[in-house]
C-alpha cells in the first residue's frame, strides 16, 4: 500500500488555511502573542532558580523545581484538554483511499505531539536546565532532569488524547480537578498543609534513580498503544455520530414569554450550552470565580486595584467570553435570523439581556465572598454595573463591525476562527476605563467610598438607556449587515 | 407581491443577474429554472435582502426590502442550511420558528403533525439535534419550517433535490395543498416537477429572464426543448 505525504498535506492546509490568507492583522497578532508568551516563559526560565531561593529558603532547588513540574502535569493536560485541537477527523478523506490504516494512525498520533502547547514547557525548563541544573547537578540527575520534563509532555500529550477524543470524560470533572488542584497551592501558601514537600522528596527520588524513570515511559507508550488499537477499530469513513444527549431534555422556555426578543434568548442559552465551544468559555468564566480564594491579596498591586481587576473579571467574564464574538456565535443560522420573523433590533436586544444577565448570575455567584473579604462584594456591586452597561456596548459597538465567522461546535476555544486581533483590545479599553473612573472619583471625592459611588452611579445611569445604544448599534449594523452576514457564511 | 425592478448584481466584475423586470402576484406558483450560475440563488438572496444589489430593488408589497425590516414578518424561505439551527432538535427548531410568530408549543406541534408521512418517523420526537439529521432530513426540516407561521411568501430553493422519490412527489403536493392565498417561489432542476405544480414559468440564463410565461401544455414542451442538449 502507498503511504501518501502527509506532511505535505498538512502544510498545505496550514498555508491554504482561510486564517492565514485573509487575515494577516489577526496573524500577526497571534504571532506576536505566541512570541510574547515565549520570552515571558524564557525570562521566568532563567529566575526561577532564584525565585525558589527567595520563596523556599533552605530547600533544595531541584527538587522544588521538580515538584511544581509534578504540580503542573495535570494542569498541562487540562489545558490540552481545553484548547489543544486533536484533529482526528483530519484523516477522513484517506480513509476511503489505498493508504495503510495504520500509518495514518500513526501519523495521526505522532504528529499531534508537534503542537504549540508540547514546546511551551519547553521555553520555561530549558533556560532553568541550562542555568541551575547543568552548573550545579550531578549527571544522572540532569539526565532525570531531562526524562521528567520530556516524559512529562509526552504523556500529557496523549493522556489529553485520550480524555479529548477516547473517553468519556465529563467537563465538570475537569472543574473538580481544577478545584483541587487550586486548593492544594492555596493550603500551600497558607500554610496550612506540606504538600509541596512530599512532591518534592518524589522528585528528588526520581532524578537520583533511573529506576523511576521507567514511570513516564511506560504511560506514554501505553497511552499511545491504546489509542492506536482504540483508533484503530473505531475511525472508520461513516460519519462519527456520536451520542449528543447533552442538556436535551431540560426545557428552556423560560424567555418566550417576553417577545420575540425572548425566544431569542432562549436559543442563545441553549447555544451556550450545547455547542463544546461556547461552553469552554462557559465554563472558562466560572474558574475565574475562584481568582481570589487563589491569588489572596496580591499585595504588590495594591488592594484596590486588585479589588477592582478581579472583580470586572468576575462579574463580566461570561459577557467578556461570549459578547466579544456576540454575533458571529450565529454564524450558521445567522441568515435565518436576517430574514424571518424578527428584527436586528430584537437581536441586539436578546444579545444585551442575555449578557447582562450572565452579569447578574455570575455576582450573585460570588456574594458568598461576603464570609471570605466584604469589600469583595462592595466592589463588584459597583463593577456589576459597569459591566452591564460600558462593557456591553463596547461588545455591540464591536459586534456592528465584527465579521468573523464562528462554528461554535469546534473543540478548541483557541482555534483561530473568530479570534481577530480586535478582541484582545477591546480587553483593554474595558479594564481600564473603569479602573480610571475609580480613581478619579477616588481623587474627587478624596475616599475609596467616593471612588466606589462613582463608578456605582455612573454604571447604574449608563445601564438605564440601554435601550438607546442598542437603537443606535442597530443602525450601525444595519449599514454594515451585507458585509458581516456575507463573513459569516464563508466556511 | 413582489416586485424586481432593473435589478443588477456582479461578483468580481462578473455581472451575475440583471434582470429589468419581474412582477409576481399572490397566489401565483412561480417556478425558477435555469442551469447552474443562472443567477436562481442570486435573485432568492437579494430578495430576502441577504446580500446587497449593485443597482436596481426588489419591492415586497410595494415597499423596498433593503429599506425595511416589514417584511421578515411574512415571508419564508430555506435556501440552505443556514436556514436551520444545528443545535436544536427539530421539534425544537419548529416551537422556535413558530414562537416567533406568537404560535404556542402546542399549535406547532399540531401543524407539524400533518406532514408526518414527509418525516417518516425520524424527524419528529427524536431525541437528535439537526445537525445529526442526514441531509435529506434536514431538508424537510427546512421545507416544513418555512411553512410555519402562516408566511404569505415562501422561497424554496431547489426543494426536490436530495429528497427521495415519494417525497418530492409529497413536497410538490404541498405546494399545491398551501397554495391558497400565498405566494411559492421555486427553484428547482427538476423539469417535471415545476411543470406539473407551477402556475407560471421563469426561465433564467447567464442572469438574464429569458422567458416569462404562464403554464400550459405548450410551455411545458417548450421548457423540456429549452433545455434540450444538442
Amino acid at each position: 500500500m502507498k503511504k501518501p505525504n502527509f506532511l505535505k498535506h498538512a502544510w498545505l492546509s496550514f498555508r491554504r488555511s482561510p486564517a492565514l490568507t485573509q487575515n494577516i492583522l489577526q496573524t500577526l497578532f497571534l504571532a506576536f502573542f505566541g512570541f510574547y508568551i515565549a520570552v515571558s516563559f524564557l525570562v521566568s526560565g532563567l529566575v526561577a532558580g532564584e525565585l525558589i531561593r527567595d520563596f523556599f529558603p533552605g530547600r533544595d532547588v531541584l527538587g522544588m523545581a521538580g515538584a511544581f513540574l509534578i504540580y503542573y502535569l495535570p494542569m498541562d493536560i487540562l489545558m490540552r484538554y481545553f484548547l489543544q485541537k486533536f484533529p482526528t477527523l483530519s484523516i477522513k478523506p484517506y480513509l476511503l483511499l489505498p493508504v495503510s490504516k495504520s500509518a495514518m494512525i500513526h501519523y495521526l498520533l505522532r504528529r499531534s505531539l508537534f503542537s504549540f502547547y508540547s514546546f511551551l514547557p519547553l521555553f520555561l525548563t530549558l533556560p532553568f536546565f541550562l542555568v541551575e541544573v547543568l552548573p550545579n547537578a550531578s549527571g544522572i540527575e540532569a539526565v532525570g532532569f531531562v526524562v521528567m520534563v520530556l516524559g512529562g509532555i509526552v504523556s500529557s500529550n496523549y493522556i489529553s488524547f485520550w480524555i479529548s477524543k477516547a473517553s468519556d470524560f465529563n467537563n465538570s470533572f475537569s472543574i473538580v480537578l481544577l478545584l483541587l488542584l487550586f486548593g492544594f497551592l492555596f493550603l500551600e501558601f497558607k500554610g496550612i498543609t506540606s504538600f509541596f514537600s512530599y512532591l518534592e522528596s518524589a522528585a528528588t527520588a526520581f532524578f537520583a534513580n533511573p529506576v523511576w524513570w521507567a514511570i513516564p515511559i511506560f504511560i506514554s507508550a501505553g497511552v499511545y498503544l491504546y489509542l492506536f488499537n482504540y483508533f484503530k477499530k473505531h475511525l472508520t469513513a461513516e460519519k462519527e455520530s456520536k451520542d449528543e444527549t447533552y442538556l436535551q431534555n431540560i426545557s428552556l422556555g423560560f424567555f418566550g414569554r417576553f417577545g420575540r426578543a425572548g425566544r431569542l434568548m432562549d436559543l442563545e442559552i441553549r447555544l451556550l450550552l450545547r455547542s463544546k465551544r461556547a461552553r469552554s468559555y462557559l465554563l472558562m468564566s466560572f474558574a475565574i470565580l475562584f481568582f481570589p480564594l487563589i491569588m489572596g491579596n496580591t499585595e504588590g498591586l495594591g488592594e484596590e486595584f486588585s479589588y477592582l481587576l478581579f472583580g470586572l473579571l468576575m462579574t463580566g467574564m461570561i459577557a467578556l467570553n461570549h459578547g466579544q464574538l456576540m454575533l458571529s456565535w450565529n454564524s450558521l443560522h445567522f441568515d435565518l435570523l436576517l430574514s424571518r420573523g424578527n428584527t436586528i433590533q430584537d437581536i441586539f436586544r436578546a444579545k444585551y439581556y442575555i449578557l447582562a444577565l450572565s452579569c447578574l448570575v455570575t455576582y450573585i455567584l460570588t456574594l458568598p465572598y461576603v464570609f471570605y473579604d466584604p469589600m469583595i462584594v462592595v466592589f463588584n456591586t459597583a463593577l456589576l454595573f459597569i459591566n452591564t452597561s460600558f462593557s456591553i456596548y463596547m461588545y455591540m459597538a464591536l459586534a456592528s463591525y465584527n465579521s468573523l465567522r464562528v462554528d461554535p461546535d469546534e473543540g478548541s476555544s483557541f482555534s483561530m476562527s473568530g479570534f481577530g486581533a480586535a478582541h484582545y483590545l477591546i480587553g483593554i479599553p474595558i479594564m481600564v476605563f473603569p479602573i480610571l473612573l475609580f480613581y478619579i472619583g477616588k481623587l474627587g471625592f478624596g475616599s475609596t467610598t467616593g471612588g466606589i459611588l462613582t463608578l456605582l452611579v455612573v454604571g447604574v445611569l449608563a445601564s438605564i438607556f440601554h435601550q438607546r445604544v442598542i437603537n443606535a448599534c442597530v443602525k450601525l449594523f444595519t449599514g454594515n449587515r451585507y458585509k458581516i452576514a456575507e463573513a459569516f457564511r464563508k466556511v | 407581491m413582489i416586485k424586481v425592478e432593473n435589478l443588477r448584481k456582479e461578483y468580481g466584475g462578473k455581472e451575475v443577474l440583471n434582470i429589468s423586470d419581474i412582477n409576481i402576484e399572490k397566489g401565483e406558483i412561480v417556478g425558477l429554472v435555469g442551469n447552474n450560475g443562472a443567477g436562481k440563488t442570486t435573485l432568492f438572496s437579494l430578495i430576502l435582502d441577504l446580500i446587497k444589489a449593485d443597482s436596481g430593488k426588489v419591492l415586497s408589497k410595494e415597499v423596498d426590502v433593503s429599506q425595511s425590516e416589514d417584511w421578515k414578518m411574512y415571508t419564508s424561505a430555506y435556501l440552505d442550511d443556514g436556514f436551520l439551527i444545528n443545535f436544536l432538535t427539530a421539534d425544537e427548531y419548529f416551537e422556535f420558528v413558530g414562537g416567533l410568530f406568537d404560535f404556542s408549543k402546542t399549535d406547532v406541534q399540531n401543524f407539524v403533525q400533518q406532514f408526518e408521512p414527509i418525516f417518516n418517523g425520524e424527524v419528529l420526537g427524536q431525541k437528535k439535534f439537526i445537525r445529526q439529521l442526514s441531509m435529506g432530513n434536514r431538508k424537510k426540516v427546512g421545507l416544513i419550517g418555512a411553512l410555519i407561521g402562516n408566511p404569505e411568501l415562501i422561497l424554496w430553493d431547489e426543494p426536490f433535490s436530495n429528497l427521495d422519490p415519494s417525497t418530492q412527489i409529497r413536497v410538490r403536493n404541498i405546494v399545491k395543498e398551501h397554495s391558497d392565498n400565498r405566494t411559492f417561489f421555486v427553484s428547482s432542476h427538476d423539469l417535471h416537477h415545476i411543470a406539473e405544480v407551477c402556475t407560471r414559468i421563469i426561465i433564467l440564463e447567464h442572469g438574464k429572464v429569458v422567458r416569462d410565461v404562464k403554464n400550459s401544455p405548450e410551455m411545458k414542451e417548450e421548457l423540456f426543448e429549452f433545455f434540450e442538449v444538442k
